[in-house]
């Protein structure tokens, strides 16, 4: 059988089906889905607790005028799509 | 008008953002050194660079080329979803503030019905979902998604295309002034500032568009008279306006349809008036890469009209109205300092004036 887990260069998932991959999308949501849920909960909690929570929903101004989330930011996107930056071959 | 949206759904957009950011600020310099290697290597010809099906055989299958196009239009599609889900829900408060009368100085005029061509019925600029004319939140809309859209790189007040546009104006008086397409008309708030004495209009095919011109164009005290009207077939008369412009309007219609805009604005320009169209520089005037790259915006960045735009000879058009005319370049901040996926560029402007009589 050939070898396709081998070599920094190879493509590790050749052999794995789109379905499996938006499987693993499907199951990403359901948790993201989850946290947010429980977040919910936490922001009632909290309230109950008479905690402000406004900053929660303020408008605020885009990222790019904000040095602290820009640069949160473009990190944040920077690790999540490094493979896109240097693909496997 | 409070153009800011909450925390949640910037958020959002500052994550769509960032990926505009990342693909032109680390795929497409990855991507233009892979490119310069393979040209060093394989040493095409510049006739061949310049053939798009030789370029899209060459680059189709690159997986940074792919990543790169494939999250330019995701990152389109979600910014767009995105300001409107922030907008939404306060749109019965935006409604209110654009359909609220005032009586400042300048005014709004709409044209129910007006009939909006076929070409703009049917086409999602920059894929606006609704286009301009079909959601009375698309000026907002527009505002908030072109500054993500250009990664804030038009400058916060987002003029920097009409004070590149100012810079190379012929130093005459002027009247009476027309911004053709003008949209939000922010854009040109730097010629209401180079000429306070000039009365300034602005028309556009979609009412959206205009409200919301108007609204803001009061809060910013920029004194403006809006009408809704299509370019192709103004309502003004003869020899009315002494300076028209249009900024990246062109690119946006049919080659015929240019032609009756050039053609109207000619018909309504005074005797020594001036015509001056600022837009993106031309395919040539680009290495063969950016203008492949720019080129893709056709079919999938709702830029139908692009490729045709940029392959008429718009200079011939102006002759043919009856103008003598030149091109001449415009300093571009956003593409001087920070450049793009063209890297550095500056603006072409159609400067066409009208003899005297």
């Amino acid at each position: 059988m050939e070898d396709n887990t081998q070599g920094i260069s190879g493509d590790y998932f050749s052999n794995v089906s789109k379905s499996d991959m938006m499987r693993v999308v499907l199951a990403l949501a359901t948790e993201v889905y989850a946290m947010r849920d429980r977040q919910a909960v936490l922001e009632d909690i909290l309230l109950g607790c008479d905690i402000d929570l406004a900053r929660l929903d303020e408008q605020v101004d885009a990222a790019v005028y904000d040095e602290d989330r820009l640069a949160e930011r473009d990190a944040f996107v920077a690790r999540v799509f490094a493979a896109m930056a240097g693909p496997a071959r | 008008m409070d153009m800011r949206i909450s925390r949640k759904h910037q958020a959002r957009l500052d994550l769509v953002e960032g990926l505009k950011v990342f693909v032109a600020g680390q795929l497409m310099p990855t991507l233009r050194q892979e490119f310069e290697g393979w040209c060093a290597a394989e040493d095409p010809s510049e006739e061949q660079l310049r053939n798009s099906q030789f370029m899209q055989a060459t680059l189709g299958a690159n997986p940074l080329y792919q990543a790169s196009r494939g999250l330019q239009r995701l990152s389109q599609e979600a910014m767009w979803q995105e300001v409107i889900y922030g907008l939404e829900q306060r749109r019965p408060d935006i409604e209110e503030q654009l359909d609220r009368e005032d009586q400042a100085a300048g005014s709004l005029t709409l044209n129910p019905d007006l009939m909006m061509p076929d070409y703009y019925d049917n086409t999602e600029f920059h894929l606006q979902p609704g286009n301009f004319h079909k959601n009375t939140l698309a000026g907002p809309v527009y505002e908030i998604g072109v500054a993500t859209y250009t990664m804030h790189r038009y400058g916060k007040a987002g003029d920097e295309m009409g004070r590149a546009l100012v810079s190379v104006l012929p130093d005459r008086h002027c009247k009476r002034v027309l911004y053709m397409g003008c949209g939000p008309a922010y854009k040109g708030y730097p010629l209401i500032d180079a000429l306070p004495e000039a009365e300034h209009w602005g028309i556009d095919l979609a009412a959206p568009m205009l409200k919301f011109a108007r609204h803001r164009a009061i809060e910013h005290e920029k004194p403006m008279h809006f009408s809704q009207m299509n370019a192709e077939e103004m309502t003004f008369p003869d020899g009315h306006f002494d300076l028209i412009y249009c900024m990246l309007l062109l690119h946006e219609v049919p080659t015929r349809a240019i032609e009756n805009i050039v053609n109207e604005a000619a018909r309504v320009l005074a005797p020594g008036g001036v015509l001056a169209n600022l837009e993106l520089p031309s395919y040539a005037s680009l290495d063969p890469l950016s203008a492949f790259l720019m080129d893709w915006d056709t079919e999938h960045n709702g830029e139908p009209f692009w490729r045709d735009y940029h392959q008429m000879d718009l200079k011939q058009t102006y002759r043919d109205a009856g103008l003598e005319t030149k091109l001449t370049e415009a300093h571009s901040e956003w593409g001087g300092a920070k450049g793009n996926y063209m890297g550095k560029f500056r603006y072409h402007v159609t400067m066409g004036r009208k003899p005297e009589a």
